[in-house]
Order: structure tokens, then C-alpha cells, then sequence
């Protein structure tokens, strides 16, 4: 109730200076709903980048030669490792599958063609690489055993190519080692938004999987591998798995400690790409701390011209009975809601553009309450704080000096 | 009640002094209806500000129901006014921005009263001043008259022990004048200790004890 009492003045004479009083505030909007955008970008980006590895697997490592070295014809990968890491890291591993590639370009009616990666894989590569089929079906054992030429091509390629999506049974064309051959479509898959390669404009190509013995048959390969992928059980780490396969490997190859093979560990990835996540919110939440420290030095300004203005108003206030401690809480308590409301209107505007920004993106956000209860308080604190030498000020008129400053 | 002994006040630094009061002796009784007059620049304000404790002398004793002023602090000063004096300017001094009933609990709510007796308590002083109909107007709305009213209720409201009136009616016209003077008349007989400032030589004759200041020297008149 005091409360009231103390501020009903202030409010009458904040409203009748609207546009300074907003001017003063303006700078802790800017901060505050910055601060609140910024948090709400910073989980944002990280939901993102969980879903992006979450489509790839987040347990899931891919190990290849490393091109960069020289390598001997002994060092290569071959399909006998395939089943060696099979068996050996057999309680560790849920489904493996050597990769093998293949990228061509189809033309479709207007004069462009697609790029399309042919992966050569095995039947089990769908427990590896969420595919999730709309038409038909995934490859089985026997694609595999019988070397079918068959494709699982993605609903956008088929749209394009075929003009649908119902194309199970229809057949592409492809060139193998120089000659034309006949895929029949077995199915098609959905091509998720790929936000992440959207932002680097790696998104104009398309994926097919076809059974990788007919792939190696057809380019007529001897057994090496280009690569072997594969997605482990949520209770073995990662690291470990990585560093324990690649020396098995070397074992096999007796190439122990040249460094000549690479594994691409999703669950490390991730945690860079937070780690980085974290240190660029950290920075720009720096940035949004010193709008408000500028901002709370704008708050004191206008309670200084505040406090030189009511003059008369503290003066009669004492005369009347207000001890110092009265006035210093009145000003403080006025420098603070100031700061308080600023930190409403910044927090409102700053959930407001998070959300779009979340909608945009197709994000599903959640509201960073507990921190938006703090952010609140923090801004009534760079109120409290930075309204402390204007109500000292206020406080240190004398009764008469103020009455006379009529 | 109040006494001052050999009260001095001198303003400003070494070359710009300016001797406000000389040597001031004043005995205020309970009950005294006590007028002081003298010409502008005389001294009057800068003595009201001292007796009511806005201001500290810079030479002599002051006495207020006997506590030497000199000796307690800006905290009890605080206390003392709020308690026991009563202020009425000639230009009002209401706070702006509050309507009339909250400029009147002011001085209640300073003292640490409830809500509900301060209400209570304000309400029933402006009907007495005649201003029932204008409690919840702003203080910035109201005419000359009803704002000296006003602040005469605020200075009254705590039951003050003695009121302090610097030209109250410096601001108002005859008719407003005439009506104030009454009620001082008719305070001072309900025993309630009055101190008017005014230039006006006919009101300072409804006093009991009349003074004169001239450059700062007190006189009986
Ligand atoms: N703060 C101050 N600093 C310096 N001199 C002051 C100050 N206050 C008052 N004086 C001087 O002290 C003298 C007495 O002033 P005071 O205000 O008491 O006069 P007054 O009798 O109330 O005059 P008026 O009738 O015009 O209100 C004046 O000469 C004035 O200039
Ligand atoms: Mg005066």
C-alpha cells in the first residue's frame, strides 16, 4: 500500500512527460527484449541443431581413408573389414553398412538436371539414416543378395522427374561405367527441410539408395570400400567406440599410428556445434549487458533532471514530516519501476520476435521463464542501482533550500 | 513552548553575509495567538523556518517544549514537524499530480498511520474546510481559496500543536482573507497556537501578542 502513496506523484508526473520519460526507457527496451531474443535464439539454434543430428543420428560414426594422405594399396579399406568390425564390435554396433557412392546428373524436362548421390548401401542402412518411405519399400536382403537394379528415390526427385510422387515400378536411366542402365523405382522416401544445408545452399541435390553390391558390380570394383557407416547403441561412448574401431583397423591394415583413417563422430560434432552455440550467445549477450548498462546511465540522467525538477515537491515533503530514508525510497522506488516497465515492454517485444523468429524456422520454442523472472528483476535492479545517486541527491536537500528553490 | 535565546542568523560566505535575525528572544506560550509583521527582506520567513525546525540558527539556543533544537538529529527533526507543527505558505505548496485528499494524508502517512485512519481522518478535515465536493480533485485544479484551504487542512490534520502561517493570504483576495483570518480567530480559541506572518496590519491586530522584525531586530509592537 505505501507503495502507492510513494508513487502516485511520480506516476502523474511521469505521464504528463510521455515522450522523455519513453526516451529514458527506451534504451533498457532495447536491452532488455535484445537479452530475451538473444536467449531465446540461443535455444532456438540449439533445438535446430539437435534435430539436424538427430535425422543424421546423433550415435552414428562414419569412418573412411583419409584422401589426404599417401596411401598404399594395403592401407585401403576393403569389404572383408566390413565384416571383421561387424563381428568384432558386434555388442556395440546396431546396424553397419559399407557406403558405396556414386553421383550423377540427371536432366529433367526444362533443361536442368539434378544432381543425384546414388549411395550403395545394404539393408540395414535405414536403422542407420532415418528414411522415412511414403511409396513403396526400403531395399531387402535379397535387392542385395540378387544385385537388383533397383533405386529408393525421395519424393522431391520424383516430383521433378516424374511428376509424382506414385512412380513405384517406373524406371530411371542411369549411366554405369559408361553404360546406360535401367533402375526400376522400389520406393520413395520424404526429403526432410534441411534447414542446416538450406543455410549453405547444399540442398540442389538429391539422395537415391540402391543396393551396394549392384553398384560395385555394375562399375565393375574390386573389393575396396570408400566407407564404412555405421550407428551404435546409446549406452557406448562414442570417443571410446571411435578410437577402439580405428585401432582395430590399423591392427588389421598393420598400419598402427600412421593416422590414415578418419571417423566422423556425430555425438562430438554436436557438442562443438554447442559449445560454439554457447560462446556466440555468451558474446552477444555481452554486448546486450553494455546496451543496459548504457541504458541504466539513461535512467539516471532523466532522474536527475527527476530530482532537480521536484525540488519544491521534496521540500514540502520534508517540511511535512518525510524523513530521508522517505525520499530516498520514493526515488528509488520511482527509478526502479521505471526500469521495471522498460523491462515488460523489452521483455514482451523480445518473446514476441524469439516466437516469429521460432515460427520462421518452424522451431518448436519454449518460453524461457524461469530466465525472463530474472531478466525481470535484473532490470528493476539496474533501476534500484542507478537511481541511487539521483535519490541521494534528492535526499540531501535541505528542507528550506528546497522550498525556497521555488 | 517554544523559545529562542539570542538567535542569530547569518547567511552566505565572509564578503556576501547577510545578518537575517539579531539576537532574537521569543517566548510562545500554549495557546498564544502570535502575529509578526515587518517589511520585505526583514527576516520573517527566515524566523518561521526557525522556529519551525526547517532551518537551524547559526548562533543562539532554541528551545521546542523545551528540547534544544540544536542538539537532535535531521531524523527527529523529521518527527517533531510531522508531529507538532502545522505549515501554511503563501503559495500553498500542495504536491502536484496528488488530488487534495492524498496531499492532506501526506503528512498522516508520514507519520505512520493506516491507510483507514488517514483516509478517515483527511476526509473529515476538508469538509470541515468546506471542500467535501473537492477531495478527489487534483491539486492543480482547484482555485487560490480552496488550495489555501486545502493545505490548511494538511497542516491541521496530524493535530498540530502550534500552526505556522507564512502570508498565508499573500495569494488570495479580500473575501478568501476575511475567511482564513476567521478560522485562525477561531482556532487560536479552541486553544490551538498560532504564528501568523502577514504584512497586513489589520490582521496582525486580531493577535494577542503582536512582533515587528525589522533587519532581523525583533520587536514587541
Ligand atoms: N538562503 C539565503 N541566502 C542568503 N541570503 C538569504 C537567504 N534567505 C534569505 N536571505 C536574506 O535574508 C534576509 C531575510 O529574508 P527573509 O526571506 O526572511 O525575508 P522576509 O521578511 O520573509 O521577506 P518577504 O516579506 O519578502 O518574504 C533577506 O535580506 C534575504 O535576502
Ligand atoms: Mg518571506
Amino acid at each position: 500500500m505505501k507503495v502507492i502513496y510513494y508513487l502516485k506523484a511520480s506516476y502523474s508526473y511521469l505521464l504528463k512527460r510521455k515522450s522523455r520519460t519513453f526516451l529514458a526507457i527506451l534504451g533498457i527496451i532495447i536491452g532488455i527484449s535484445s537479452v530475451v531474443t538473444i536467449i531465446m535464439l540461443g535455444s532456438i539454434l540449439d533445438s535446430l541443431v539437435i534435430s539436424e543430428f538427430e535425422k543424421i543420428g546423433i550415435k552414428r560414426v562414419y569412418i573412411t581413408t583419409d584422401s589426404s594422405k599417401e596411401l598404399r594399396e594395403q592401407d585401403f579399406l576393403d569389404m572383408s573389414d566390413e565384416i571383421l568390425i561387424k563381428k568384432r564390435f558386434e555388442d556395440s554396433i546396431i546396424a553397419l553398412s559399407r557406403v558405396y557412392l556414386q553421383s550423377t546428373y540427371i536432366d529433367i524436362k526444362d533443361d536442368t538436371n539434378i544432381n543425384l548421390m546414388i549411395y550403395g548401401v545394404n539393408n540395414n542402412y535405414n536403422k542407420i539414416q532415418q528414411i522415412q518411405m511414403l511409396q513403396g519399400r526400403y531395399l531387402i536382403e535379397n535387392d542385395l543378395a540378387l544385385k537388383r537394379k533397383v533405386l529408393v528415390i525421395d519424393n522431391r526427385f520424383a516430383n521433378k522427374y516424374f511428376g509424382n510422387e506414385n512412380v513405384v515400378g517406373e524406371t530411371i536411366t542411369l549411366d554405369t561405367n559408361g553404360i546406360p542402365t535401367r533402375f526400376f523405382v522400389i520406393g520413395v522416401y520424404k526429403k526432410e527441410d534441411d534447414f542446416l544445408n538450406q543455410l549453405v545452399g547444399a540442398n540442389n541435390y538429391s539422395i537415391a539408395y540402391s543396393p551396394n553390391t549392384t553398384l560395385e558390380y555394375l562399375n565393375n570394383k574390386d573389393d575396396r570400400v570408400y566407407g564404412i557407416d555405421m550407428t551404435i547403441k546409446d549406452n557406448v561412448d562414442s570417443d571410446e567406440f571411435v578410437k577402439n574401431v580405428i585401432y582395430y583397423i590399423e591392427s588389421i591394415h598393420s598400419n598402427n599410428g600412421e593416422d590414415l583413417y578418419l571417423a566422423q563422430n556425430a555425438e562430438k560434432s554436436l557438442s562443438v556445434a554447442h559449445n560454439i552455440g554457447n560462446m556466440i550467445t555468451l558474446v552477444i549477450g555481452i554486448i546486450a549487458a553494455i546496451s543496459l548498462l548504457v541504458g541504466g546511465i539513461g535512467i539516471m540522467n532523466i532522474m536527475l533532471v527527476t530530482v532537480s525538477e521536484r525540488t519544491s515537491e521534496i521540500g514540502i515533503r520534508k517540511a511535512i514530516g518525510a524523513k530521508n530514508k522517505d525520499i530516498l525510497l520514493q526515488f528509488l522506488l520511482e527509478s526502479s519501476i521505471i526500469t521495471g516497465i522498460g523491462g515488460i515492454i523489452g521483455i514482451t517485444i523480445g518473446l514476441l520476435s524469439g516466437y516469429m523468429i521460432g515460427l520462421y524456422l518452424k522451431v518448436d520454442i519454449v518460453l524461457p521463464v524461469v530466465s525472463t523472472i530474472y531478466i525481470l528483476l535484473f532490470s528493476i535492479l539496474v533501476g534500484t542501482v542507478f537511481g541511487v545517486w539521483p535519490a541521494l541527491k534528492a535526499t540531501s536537500l535541505s528542507p528550506v533550500e528546497a522550498l525556497r528553490r521555488l | 513552548m517554544i523559545r529562542l535565546d539570542n538567535v542569530s542568523k547569518i547567511y552566505g560566505m565572509n564578503n556576501t553575509q547577510v545578518t537575517a535575525l539579531k539576537n532574537i528572544n521569543l517566548n510562545i506560550f500554549e495557546g498564544d495567538y502570535v502575529s509578526i509583521s515587518g517589511t520585505s527582506g526583514s527576516g520573517k520567513s527566515t524566523l518561521m523556518n526557525i522556529i519551525g525546525c526547517l532551518d537551524s540558527p547559526t548562533a543562539g539556543n532554541y528551545f521546542f517544549e523545551g528540547v534544544p533544537i540544536n542538539t537532535i538529529g535531521q531524523s527527529e527533526l523529521s518527527t517533531i514537524r510531522n508531529k507538532y507543527i502545522g505549515f501554511v505558505f503563501q503559495s500553498f505548496f500542495l504536491i502536484p499530480g496528488l488530488t487534495a485528499l492524498e496531499n492532506v494524508i501526506l503528512p498522516l502517512f508520514y507519520g505512520g498511520k493506516g491507510k483507514k485512519e488517514c483516509i478517515k481522518k483527511a476526509r473529515e478535515v476538508l469538509e470541515l474546510m468546506d471542500l467535501g465536493d473537492r477531495i478527489h480533485h487534483d491539486s492543480t485544479e482547484l482555485s487560490g481559496g480552496q488550495k489555501q484551504r486545502t493545505s490548511i487542512a494538511r497542516a491541521l490534520v496530524t493535530n498540530p500543536k502550534i500552526l505556522l502561517a507564512d502570508e498565508p493570504t499573500g495569494n488570495l483576495d479580500s473575501k478568501n482573507t476575511r475567511e482564513i483570518m476567521g478560522l485562525f480567530k477561531d482556532l487560536n480559541k479552541k486553544g490551538m497556537t498560532v504564528v501568523l506572518i502577514t504584512h497586513d496590519e489589520r490582521y496582525a491586530n486580531m493577535a494577542n501578542k503582536r512582533y515587528k522584525i525589522e533587519d532581523g531586530i525583533l520587536q514587541e509592537a
